[in-house]
């Protein structure tokens, strides 16, 4: 059979089962459209929360009790405990310079070797005489030497004031006296200035890690470099005294700031790169390593505890759109599950109806290979009947939630936050997976289900045998 | 000429085996009202079956004009089926929700035929069994009769020279029986060859040749002209 004789009697099956097909296109409608305006919301918020994040880098000043915090023979250290992939409990312990205790800094940057991990944050250190740039010597893009850390903690106007460890200054031969005061630029994924040909920004160089020692259980080892150091975790020292500690990361923004607010005293492993996983009140990732810290409000003076009112906007409006996703999404799914199984019963039973029918198509000429094509085309056409509906209506209900969300927002919230960022994409992607998803699960139950059928013999089956 | 040599359809596995068909051999000329009678089981059905493409016979074979319909490939058997045959159940088979006309379109639209040709033809057939008050009716809504010439009008539309009806009749009333062997009659006037199986002798008699069966064999062959 051609293609439009397929069409033609797909057709005329689902006019056979008019009021069936009716109550299934509708079922598959009203889920998507249940589902799809929840994903879009929830997006919606959470690329709005990020992006406001984004914009404030010394958004989150939070302290720790910093327990782990003590004076030693070196300097001023700390010990953060941490747990490696490999289930092996690490602790470091930084060892800082004179000159970091007696500077106000607002991070510390990270040595580390390109290679090792496969990552690619290129952070390159460029010619010194060129752009006021030290640390020229060694580098090497390929393999050479980089700065790390800077991304998550700076933004803005790309000006700040660094710290750099004494393992990079030795691999590049240089001394603290040499960098110490002096500017650096740094590379570092699509940052604002571009030198020579690299968008870079600018640090004043004002203190020196002198050295690191990992206690690997409980063996003091000195480890030159660290593949995995993504995580900014600063603490800021004023005569001697830290006074306030800045943590920032390529991820945990929004879950500390969360944990902070709420005041909790809790455990809280900081993310490296790589998956993560929330299991309680901790983070367990795939990948290299996190660090567990503890996080509480204790000892700092108000002022440096805080958010911006954007900020606790979108978190209010993220919990309450959590909380109606949550419900609206288990309708939307419990529907779906519903539709489809409904789909796949009425697929069966019309089958199981029509399968003498069906017999006599094949002895009027349809082939066995036919019937499965005709209920895969009724399944195209319910689908796309149902997806034109919740599409045009899903986007209509998203673009509703936007500006409905935004204006409560307004009236309901201090310090009334910006919109919410819902873009196109972040609707049409939601609905394309759905539709995708159903036109998936619809074709395969037609097929499926007619499969068995289609290989029956004609008489056997009219007499009913 | 339809020619039937030495054809065998066996059901069953060794132990309960049953012998539908043994070894019949005949030759049936085309252009004629054929009627096959005999009692239950004896085997008619079958025969029909296996002249229409419907089964395949377990020895033997079906000769219609000249080319071996069992030799023929699946995708051939359905364009031979499509293009040849038409046929009338008991049961009609059509779809009670779908409209005569929607019933009487499928064998064109199978054939790949164009929607204005399929409507022409399907209404042409539709006419001429005096079903055009009936054109857009549901076929749950017709009598019996009604279905049943609903069903001779979708054999005819794709234009079969060979009608077979397996007890068309079985479902009517009387009078809706005459009507229907009537029109088969007709159909065989017009050339078409109708093989027909029937219980019932008067129906048969309406047929210019009677193939008579008796444990799936044919026992008499009466040739009325």
């Amino acid at each position: 059979m051609n293609r439009n004789s397929i069409f033609a009697l797909a057709k005329q099956g689902l006019k056979a089962n008019k009021k069936s097909t009716k109550t299934i296109i509708a079922m598959m409608a009203v889920s998507m459209i249940i589902i799809i305006p929840v994903f879009v919301l929830l997006m919606g918020v959470s690329v709005s929360m990020n992006a406001e994040l984004n914009k404030a880098p010394y958004l989150l000043y939070l302290s720790a009790s910093f327990e782990d915090y003590r004076q030693n023979e070196k300097g001023a250290s700390r010990l953060a405990g941490y747990e490696r992939a490999d289930r092996r409990i690490v602790y470091e312990e930084y060892t800082l310079t004179d000159e970091f205790l007696s500077v106000e800094v607002n991070m510390i940057v990270e040595d580390r070797e390109f290679s090792l991990a496969g990552e690619t944050s290129n952070i390159a250190i460029l010619d010194a005489e060129k752009s006021n740039i030290l640390l020229p010597k060694n580098f090497d893009k390929a393999g050479g030497l980089f700065v790390e850390g800077c991304d998550e903690a700076f933004s803005g106007d790309g000006r700040g004031q660094i710290i750099l460890s004494q393992a990079l200054l030795d691999k590049l031969g240089l001394s603290a006296h040499d960098v110490y005061g002096k500017e650096v630029s740094i590379y570092a994924n699509s940052r604002q200035q571009e030198v020579d040909g690299y968008v870079c920004y600018k640090y004043r160089v004002v203190g020196v890690i002198k050295s690191r020692f990992y206690n690997e259980f409980k063996k003091e080892t000195e480890h030159p470099m660290r593949s995995w150091f993504f995580v900014v975790d600063t603490n800021v020292y004023r005569n001697d005294e830290p006074v306030l500690r800045l943590v920032g990361g390529s991820e945990g923004y929004a879950n500390i700031a969360d944990k902070v607010s709420l005041n909790q005293e809790q455990r809280y492993m900081m993310l490296d790169i790589g998956k993560s996983h929330f299991r309680n009140t901790s983070v367990y990732v795939e990948a290299d390593s996190y660090r567990d810290l503890l996080l509480t409000k204790e000892g700092i003076a108000d002022e440096h505890v805080g958010e911006s009112a954007a900020f606790s906007g979108y978190r209010l409006l993220y919990k309450i759109a959590q909380s109606l996703g949550f419900m609206l999404m288990l309708t939307g799914i419990v529907l779906l599950i519903v539709t489809i199984a409904y789909y796949f019963l009425n697929v069966r039973f019309d089958v199981e109806k029509r399968k003498k029918y069906m017999m006599m198509l094949r002895a009027m000429g349809a082939q066995k290979q036919d019937l499965p094509k005709i209920y895969m085309v009724q399944a195209i056409i319910i689908c796309a009947k149902a997806s034109a509906i919740f599409a045009t209506i899903g986007f209509g209900v998203c673009v509703g939630i936007k500006y409905a969300v935004n204006a409560v927002m307004k009236l309901g919230v201090p310090g009334a936050m910006t919109a919410i960022s819902i873009s196109w994409l972040s609707i049409i992607v939601p609905i394309i997976a759905m539709v995708a998803l159903i036109f998936a699960t619809a074709i395969f139950i037609g097929y499926a289900s007619v499969k068995s059928v289609s290989k029956k013999e004609i008489i056997e089956t009219l007499r009913g045998e | 000429m339809i020619v039937l040599k030495d054809l065998t359809k066996e059901f069953g596995k060794e132990s309960n085996k049953v012998v539908a068909l043994d070894n019949v051999s005949c030759e049936l000329p085309q252009g004629k009202f054929i009627s096959i009678v005999g009692k239950s089981g004896c085997g008619k059905s079958t025969l029909l079956n296996l002249i229409g493409g419907l089964e395949k016979p377990t020895s033997g074979s079906v000769i219609i004009d000249g080319v071996d319909l069992y030799a023929k490939k699946e995708s051939e058997l359905a364009y031979y089926r499509n293009k040849t045959i038409g046929y009338v159940f008991q049961d009609f088979y059509l779809e009670p929700e779908l409209s005569v006309i929607d019933n009487v379109s499928v064998p064109l639209i199978i054939a790949g035929k164009k929607a204005q040709e399929i409507s022409r033809l399907a209404q042409d057939r539709i006419s001429a069994l005096g079903l055009e008050s009936k054109t857009n009716e549901p076929t749950k809504n017709l009598s019996g009769g009604q279905k049943q010439r609903v069903a001779i009008a979708r054999a005819l539309v794709a234009d079969a020279s060979i009608i077979l009806a397996d007890e068309p009749t079985g479902n009517l009333d009387s009078d809706n029986s005459s009507e229907v062997v009537a029109i088969l009659r007709r159909l065989a006037d017009e050339g078409k060859t109708v093989i027909m199986v029937t219980h019932n002798l008067e129906e048969a008699r309406q047929a210019d040749i009677t193939v008579e069966m008796k444990d799936g064999k044919i026992v008499e062959i009466k040739d009325r002209q």
